[in-house]
């Protein structure tokens, strides 16, 4: 048997491995993080060279196609850039930065099992896997914040033991009305059950209920702010975007399961959505705390990713897997700010913003180019995407969906302007110049390209995402 | 349920009593043969180590290391639930599948054994190193 | 009905009256230590339902896993924890009674209609082998992938709970 397209995974676990071999031997920060920036790119080269590769696994448990392939590009994508804006590790206390590498590693490990595995079981264990390395991670910040990230350690955790027992509870009912945990077997009777047991569409709404957690869905979000908060800004921005992406692909792969035909799934997600996006705009709208309002804003867009997966139709998927990419790069781009301002670790306040074009006009732009793309302004990937998504939903002719979701970009856009006006806003002393390192300011200059470039000339990605799409659908 | 089940459950109902008598018996054989004391406030006491107890167990905050033993226990009394099943089949699948399977699994689960030690989980907490 | 039948459904309502009861007293006690006693109830209340429907080795591991090692985890978690009188204070207060018990009541009647209204259909050819045998044999074969990854799951658990004690040992012996 051909082993070559789990190269991925063999990579990340061969980083773990590295990882912990170096937490019992203590090798210095300088070659801890050359070794993690290197693996990581490794990861990425492999995700890219299997990327036409496919075929069934481990007895048809793990499935290697476009799409799952695509989505491991956009995790080990943001792997690479995560680390590459967190040089250095500024906010996580200096004993533990072995670990901290070798959980990353393996939560990665753990979301790329998520986007291939087809089987209940190996589903289950693979969010788990992803989610208790992430438990781990929160804690582990700087000294002087030790309790609250304790406190969001523990919410995580507890939340995400419950939706995992909601997932699994729903599991079950699939298991008795299918008598399979292959996705491949449910699929092919779910449809019919759909349409005649009410217990099917209860089954599949709770077991989206682990993912919908992991998407920070309305009634699943209340983990987020206190994750945001209390975790290191490293570890918010893992947390804020790859599990995201991971969620994605597994909830598409199973509403795609269920067939386009299930109408109460359909409301149920589209409630859900709504809700989501008025939830968070709304409550963006009076932070003070910098991470604290895109936690709300993370809220907000899960709801419009839910609106391109709801559309269920190949633009729907296909836009929303392009929207995540965006909404990944626009979230590295305000993270990389906020974790140059501050050079302890600390949080920032809007406030604390003020006068930043005086201070790091590089900065500001970012910031600028992060805020406009995630309020949906054009030319930036935010608008390409929110325009193609709302599209394709039109397509379907949710028509007040669509409507619902256009007044919550425009609520949306009075705190991310502010965001902007308070970077560009004149202070009479702006505080002393940051200097950005070299690495730091080719990342944001290439974080800004990408999503202006990404924005305009959408073609290729699309073509790739729709590659993917066809693979499910 | 047939009758073949049935007595099998009595078999368990038999064993259970047994177990229930040999449980008993030493405590009621003692109650017979022990010699009569008188007893005071101090017998009934949980513990007799010639100093008068204060407090209650639960007013004291124990040392985390009790817990990452347990959990330690936990973690490899977990494997039982998927080892025991596997054991049973071993002697009717290839060997090199099983074996490697068992080896790989308990190989990543003695990761974690490793790192307990050399991280001083298993010592005394006086004589804990710096992480 | 058989005589054995009626002794069979005697034991089973006990059963169930030892799985609610405990659920009861887990979320009913002041102390920590008696919602404990509680959950290791219901385990074995719950361990006992396994056998009816037929899975002794689930049953058993029940009573191993959860009853045992589980519960002694919980012991200890509750030794290094804080003390019960602080815990007195933060029990369920009325308002989260008034929100929490309706909620309960209409998922739990959710979930009853659904599946009574629910045409179960029985698998096409059932496996008479319900054996330890075959459950080993398809944790070597068919879910041979979940069952390696469980081993990655408990050594992300292992080593997760010795970083975070870690690291809140170093805070409260720096002060």
């Amino acid at each position: 048997m051909d082993y070559f397209p789990l190269l991925p995974e063999i990579m990340l676990i061969a980083m773990s491995l590295v990882f912990f071999a170096a937490t019992l031997a203590k090798p210095g920060q300088a070659l801890l993080e050359r070794a993690a920036f290197v693996l990581a790119l490794c990861t990425l080269a492999a995700t890219w060279a299997t990327y036409d590769q496919s075929g069934l696994f481990f007895y048809k448990a793990y499935r290697i196609d476009a799409f799952s392939q695509t989505f491991k590009i956009l995790i080990a994508l943001g792997l690479v850039l995560i680390l590459w804006m967190g040089a250095g590790l500024r906010g996580i206390n200096s004993w533990f930065r072995p670990e901290y590498y070798m959980f990353l590693a393996l939560s990665c490990l753990g979301l790329f099992l998520m986007t291939s595995a087809v089987e209940l079981l190996t589903i289950v264990i693979s969010i788990e896997i992803s989610s208790y390395a992430l438990f781990v991670l929160i804690p582990l910040r700087r000294q002087p914040f030790q309790r609250d990230p304790l406190e969001a350690s523990i919410k995580y955790f507890f939340l995400g033991a419950a939706a995992t027992g909601i997932t699994l509870y729903g599991m079950s009912y699939l298991f008795g009305l299918a008598h399979s945990t292959y996705l491949e077997d449910i699929s092919v009777v779910l449809p019919g059950f759909l349409a005649t047991q009410p217990l099917a569409v209860i089954g599949i709404v709770m077991l989206l209920c682990g993912l919908f957690y992991k998407l920070a869905l309305f009634p699943l979000h209340f983990w987020m702010p206190d994750v945001f908060v209390g975790a290191a800004h490293e570890t918010t921005c893992f947390v804020a975007t790859l599990p995201k992406i991971a969620a994605m692909a597994l909830i598409v792969r199973i509403v795609a399961m269920a067939g386009p035909g299930s109408h109460q799934i359909e409301l149920i997600l589209m409630i859900m959505a709504v809700l989501s996006m008025f939830v968070g705009n709304l409550s963006a709208l009076g932070q003070q705390d910098i991470k604290r309002l895109l936690a709300y804003s993370s809220i907000a867009h899960a709801g419009y990713m839910m609106v391109g997966i709801v559309s269920m139709n190949q633009l729907g998927i296909a836009s929303a897997v392009y929207y995540i990419y965006g909404y990944l790069l626009m979230n590295i781009a305000c993270f990389a700010v906020i974790y140059n301002l501050a050079p302890q670790g600390e949080n920032i306040t809007v406030d604390g913003l003020r006068g930043l074009y005086r201070r790091s006009p590089l900065l500001a732009a970012v910031l600028a180019a992060g805020a406009i793309g995630l309020s949906g302004i054009p030319p930036t990937i935010g608008f390409t995407g929110k325009f193609m998504i709302f599209a394709a939903a039109f397509q379907k002719s949710f028509y007040w969906l669509v409507g619902l979701a256009v007044l919550n970009v425009c609520i949306s856009a009075f705190y991310y302007l502010r965001l902007v006006r308070a970077a560009y806003s004149s202070v009479e002393e702006p505080g002393e110049r940051i200097s950005l390192t070299i690495p730091a300011a080719v990342l944001g200059v290439m974080i800004m390209a990408g999503i202006v470039l990404a924005g305009v000339f959408p073609q290729n990605f699309f073509r790739l995402t729709l590659k993917a799409v066809m693979s499910v659908l | 349920m047939n009758d073949k089940i049935l007595i099998d459950y009595m078999y368990i109902g038999l064993f259970f009593l047994c177990g229930i008598a040999a449980a008993g018996a030493p405590i009621l054989i003692s109650l017979l043969v022990r010699p009569r004391t008188k007893i005071s406030q101090r017998t009934l006491q949980t513990y007799e180590c010639g100093n008068i107890p204060f407090g209650q167990s639960w007013d004291f905050r124990h040392g985390i290391g009790f817990y990452l033993y347990a959990l330690m226990f936990l973690a490899f009394e977990v494997d039982v639930l998927y080892l025991y099943p596997v054991a049973t089949v071993f002697h009717k699948v290839p060997a090199f599948r099983a074996v490697g399977l068992f080896v790989v699994f308990l190989g990543i689960l003695a990761l974690g054994l490793i790192y307990a030690w050399r991280k001083g989980v298993f010592l005394w907490t006086s004589e804990k190193k710096i992480y | 009905m058989h005589f054995y039948q009626i002794i069979a459904e005697i034991i089973f309502w006990l059963l169930v009256l030892i799985t609610i009861g405990g659920g009861f007293l887990a979320i009913g006690a002041r102390m920590l230590i008696h919602s404990l006693m509680g959950l290791s109830i219901t385990f074995l209340g719950v361990a006992g339902l396994y056998i009816y429907l037929g899975s002794f080795f689930i049953s058993l591991l029940q009573v191993l896993i959860y009853g045992g090692a589980i519960c002694i985890v919980l012991v200890f978690g509750i030794m290094v924890g804080y003390t019960p009188r602080q815990i007195v204070e933060t029990r369920i207060r009325g308002e989260n009674l008034l929100l929490a018990v309706p909620t309960c009541g209409l998922a739990v009647a959710l979930l009853y209609f659904a599946i009574r209204r629910t045409g179960w259909v029985p698998a096409a050819q059932r496996l008479a082998d319900y054996s330890i045998e075959r459950v080993g044999h398809t944790l070597l074969y068919d879910f041979c992938l979940g069952f390696e990854l469980i081993s990655l799951l408990l050594l992300v658990g292992m080593i997760g709970a010795i970083i975070v004690v870690n690291s809140q040992e170093e805070e409260s012996g720096g002060q």
